[in-house]
């Protein structure tokens, strides 16, 4: 009865009910396709430790997994239209944390949480630059905090010379259980894919969609009542969060991490995978770090040393041929072999976020920069 | 008394379905000359009502009633006072005073570089003045724009800015969030209120015009659909003072006679409008007051009979013969 006198009421309009999709036969197709993609997907994943014995060690995928991480935050940046070099800062940060709190005796599952709730500050901090900031600018910023953190923080916690190694008070060791490169390495695979599947969400969200609007015009998002900054620094505290675990569990990984390792320029490399796997992708960041992280140390591996010094040449290269090649990076590629796999038509073509970055057109925009003023304006 | 209370419902279906109907009788209040004024039209000239009766018949069928707002009285929603802004060594706007009042059109012209659009960002806070003071809704104005928008101040913008890859009914839902976050009312239509962002969305998409996909990426809408699009999306966010920024400029005649009649029922139900617009004939028909701007000072104020006569404006416009 209730539902009819509502029905009735000023304003409501009448809600036809949607007839029942039918399915057709290419639904059934793509359901099969991904079925099956995604459990070769878990095989693969699963067994990679073994599949790849042949190479090396499983410390080359290790590696790869967590420079993954890294790219991954890296990459979430893009989806407000904006790229980072502070995430090699924020990775010595988390190293530093889990070296406190192993030393405190604090269990494994408790140390994780607070590396992650750790990162906000510096978080907050870099999202303050990010208010007043806007592209370039804004990763020169957090290039000299990067800078900045490891002349003063990281130099004087660790020593000039020193590390971790050395001394029994700064040695990081793996998680009860996890020592095993095989087993670490399903720790911190585990941990890369329920990152990629949080940000996947939150991108799916209408934070996604919210971060989508604020990309391709802050202007209209704002005076449409959404504060940007709110959004920015989600983003940033996200991105930050993935960047501190990443950084513990470097330091689990390698037990003896000299100071001069973390050196921010290294995000600069980090960056360049990011745009290699497609700026703002999951999958594509994830894939890429992996790509790029792991791959130099299997040659390494199979060339007994004679590929050292290499890898930083192969990654250029296999950059190079992306950026001028494929615009949209790895997650572009994947997206439309998948589509061809599926049965689809051909995929859009994917537009990179940095392409958004710095949009200030118009004669005030122009007038208001000439001044040196940062507005914001767009129009 | 609540001005919604004024009429009683069956008064407002007849008044509704009287327009509806006949689309002969539009009120508008203190229309050019000042005073109240009803304008009885030829049968010739219905045709150009033609998509306002057929907005207000399509609203009776929805069972939504239009709430006509005109001669119920005006109030002064927004009071600009020696509002002044340099970039620089450019005086971009110097001393500008504007008073903008609920149920009423108020035009803001000038030629190019007189500081027009740098008015509005300052107003939207887009830009923050050196100097003046701006009063909305009984608040003083210095929050940033997206406290601005919530309080009510919605804006086109002179180069249409959707987010062009969001589809039209993403970027609609945008301002209907707005709305229920900050639990505004719809001037214009109150009974929107009450419905789901999607319906809000198809509603106002209906009114102000647009007959495409509302799935479709905004950034595939021809530059039509993308100004009226944007309008559908300022007026989602139910706001008290609604601010366009060249909203006719290319537009087609037809859309453009469309956009006058949407823009002159939003005002007869409530809704305070301030436009800049470039097209004179537009600006002197639906106006009720007129701003001139030029090198970022007020260069007259009044209505636009007024305007049209005066000297200063004339020379700014078309420059001294000697």
């Amino acid at each position: 009865m209730s539902t009819m006198l509502e029905d009735l009421a000023p304003g409501k309009v009448s809600r036809p009910r949607p007839p029942k999709p039918t399915v057709q036969p290419g639904d059934r197709r793509r359901t099969a396709t991904r079925t099956i993609g995604v459990t070769l997907l878990i095989a693969f994943v699963l067994t990679m430790p073994y599949d790849m014995k042949w190479a090396g060690s499983s410390f080359a995928l290790d590696y790869g997994v967590i420079i993954g991480m890294a790219v991954l935050s890296m990459s979430v940046l893009g989806w407000i239209g904006e790229f980072t070099l502070a995430t090699v800062a924020q990775m010595g940060f988390g190293l530093v944390v889990v070296n406190l709190l192993q030393d405190a005796g604090l269990p494994f599952a408790l140390i994780l949480p607070v590396v992650i709730l750790s990162s906000i500050p510096i978080s907050v901090l870099l999202g303050v630059f990010a208010l007043r900031l806007k592209g370039v600018d804004f990763a020169i910023a957090t290039l000299a905090f990067g800078y900045t953190a490891q002349k003063t923080f990281f130099q004087t916690y660790l020593g000039v010379q020193g590390g971790f190694g050395g001394t029994s008070s700064k040695a990081i060791s793996r998680p009860v259980g996890f020592t095993g490169s095989e087993s670490f390495y399903y720790l911190i695979m585990g941990s890369l894919l329920l990152m990629a599947l949080i940000c996947w969400a939150v991108n799916r969200s209408w934070i996604g969609t919210s971060l989508t609007a604020l990309r391709e015009s802050e202007a209209a998002f704002s005076v449409l009542g959404h504060s940007p900054g709110a959004y920015k620094i989600f983003t940033i505290c996200l991105s930050g969060a993935i960047a501190t675990v990443a950084g513990a569990y470097f330091g689990m990984l390698q037990g003896l991490v000299p100071s001069n390792y973390f050196q921010p320029a290294l995000a600069i490399l980090y960056f360049g995978f990011a745009v290699a796997g497609g700026m703002g992708s999951v999958a594509g960041a994830c894939v890429a770090g992996i790509f790029f992280g792991a791959l130099p140390k299997y040659f390494d591996s199979l060339s007994e040393g004679h590929f050292v010094g290499y890898d930083q040449f192969f990654i250029g290269i296999v950059a190079l041929i992306v950026v001028l090649w494929i615009p949209g990076g790895m997650a572009d590629v994947g997206r439309r072999l998948w589509r061809r796999v599926e049965g689809g038509g051909p995929a859009p073509p994917m537009v990179s976020p940095l392409e958004e970055i710095d949009v200030r057109d118009g004669v005030e925009g122009a007038i208001a920069a000439a001044a040196g003023l940062d507005t914001g304006v767009e129009a | 008394m609540n001005r919604r209370e004024i009429f009683s419902p069956d008064a407002k279906r007849r008044a509704a379905r009287f327009m509806a109907d006949r689309g002969t009788a539009v009120r508008r209040p203190n229309g050019g000359n000042g005073h109240g004024r009803t304008l009885v039209l030829d049968p010739k000239k219905l045709a150009r009502f033609e998509p306002a009766r057929q907005r207000l018949a399509g609203q009776l069928t929805d069972g939504a009633l239009p709430v006509r707002r005109a001669r119920i009285g005006q109030r002064e929603i927004l009071q600009v006072a020696d509002l002044t802004i340099h970039f620089g060594g450019v005086h971009a706007l110097e001393g500008v005073d504007l008073v903008a009042r609920t149920a009423e059109i108020a035009g803001v012209i000038g030629p190019n570089g007189a500081g027009k659009t740098t008015f509005f960002n300052c107003l939207s806070g887009l830009l923050t003045p050196d100097r003046g003071v701006i009063t909305f809704d009984g608040h003083k104005l210095d929050g940033s724009p997206a406290s601005r928008g919530r309080l009510g101040l919605g804006r086109t913008f002179q180069t249409p800015r959707l987010f062009g890859s969001l589809s039209v009914m993403e970027n609609l839902k945008f301002g209907c969030r707005t709305a229920d976050s900050a639990r505004r009312e719809y001037v214009f239509d109150p009974s929107l209120r009450r419905l789901s962002h999607e319906e809000r969305g198809v509603r106002i998409a209906h009114m102000v015009g647009f007959r495409g996909d509302l799935g479709a990426p905004a950034g595939s809408l021809p530059f039509g659909d993308l100004r009226t699009v944007e309008l559908a999306r300022a007026l989602c966010g139910a706001p008290s003072l609604l601010m366009l920024d060249e909203p006719a400029s290319g537009l087609d005649v037809a859309q453009a006679e469309d956009f006058v009649d949407l823009l002159r029922s939003l005002s007869d139900l409530g809704l305070a409008i301030l436009l800049i617009e470039h097209d004179m004939s537009l600006v002197m028909g639906i106006c009720d007051h007129i701003t001139v701007l030029d090198f970022g000072q007020v260069l007259a104020a009044g209505p636009p009979s007024e305007i049209q006569r005066n000297e200063a404006v004339i020379e700014a416009y078309l420059g001294r013969s000697d």
